[in-house]
């Protein structure tokens, strides 16, 4: 059975692109278009 | 003249993510004003100059903007502030400028404590303004413990009056000072802090080995 590999799949998304260093930073500004420089993790506080 | 806003406590949560070293002030404006303070008055001022380091000829300028109720802020100036003062602002290799920049991350101490820290600044020289920031970070949780206590303590550690400082801090002295700061990394489009350039070039990340790589590129 070939069944296997969207989990192996999930696995991989669920690891990618987490570790990125973060800031302080307001809703607002990453609303506004402010934190991409920063990626996702901007914005987390 | 100057108002001083007493508004409840706003507990700012946040997700954090994996790398995350420190979290930011939740806001309050916990912490009292010193009795024996008061009474102490401080003037207005919306002109000082920039706090900075280093040769203003320097090969290389790092511009810094920080808040000082984030909690990575404290871990930038705690942990990699010192290794770029030893290996870069000490050997006069760059001019180190600090801008101040309140996403505010607490509505109250992000300005207060940065009116706070240049009434230091204004009463001595920056050399004492980053002694005087640095002991802000390194206990920053005391700003929405007992905030004005804590200034005052700190300002007194670093040999300015801590009642003036602490006064400086509830009457948001400064505020123009810091708001045109705050304007500046508006207009260069910082994201949140702390916000490193170097030579006018934004930094992705705040940590030492990234910082020194753009450093060292610069002055390569």
């Amino acid at each position: 059975m070939d069944d296997s590999g969207p989990g192996r799949r999930d696995v991989l998304i669920a690891t990618s692109g987490v570790l990125t260093v973060a800031g302080c930073t307001n809703s607002a500004a990453v609303e506004s278009g402010y934190g991409t420089a920063y990626g996702d993790a901007y914005g987390s506080e | 003249m100057r108002t001083t806003r007493r508004s409840t406590l706003i507990a700012l949560g946040g997700t954090i993510t994996l790398s995350t070293t420190a979290g930011c002030l939740g806001g309050s404006s916990n912490g009292s004003f010193p009795s024996d303070c008061d009474g102490t008055e401080v003037e207005t001022v919306n002109s000082l100059p920039r706090p900075a380091l280093g040769p203003e000829d320097a090969p290389v300028t790092v511009d810094v903007f920080e808040d000082f109720a984030c909690g990575h802020c404290a871990t930038f100036t705690t942990d990699v502030y010192p290794q770029i003062e030893s290996t870069y602002i000490e050997p006069g290799e760059i001019r180190y400028r600090y801008f101040d920049c309140p996403i505010p991350v607490d509505e109250n101490w992000s300005w207060r404590a940065a009116s706070a820290a240049r009434a230091v600044q204004d009463r001595t020289d920056a050399e004492t303004f980053f002694s005087f920031a640095k002991g802000i970070y390194e206990e920053q949780a005391r700003l929405g413990e007992d905030g004005y206590q804590f200034i005052r303590e700190v300002a007194d550690d670093n040999g300015v009056d801590g009642c003036t400082v602490a006064t400086a801090a509830k009457e948001e002295a400064y505020r123009e000072v810091v708001e045109a700061d705050k304007q500046t990394g508006d207009d260069r489009g910082v994201p949140g802090t702390p916000a490193v350039f170097v030579d006018g070039e934004f930094i992705e990340s705040y940590e030492w080995d990234t910082v020194s790589a753009a450093i060292d590129a610069q002055l390569e």
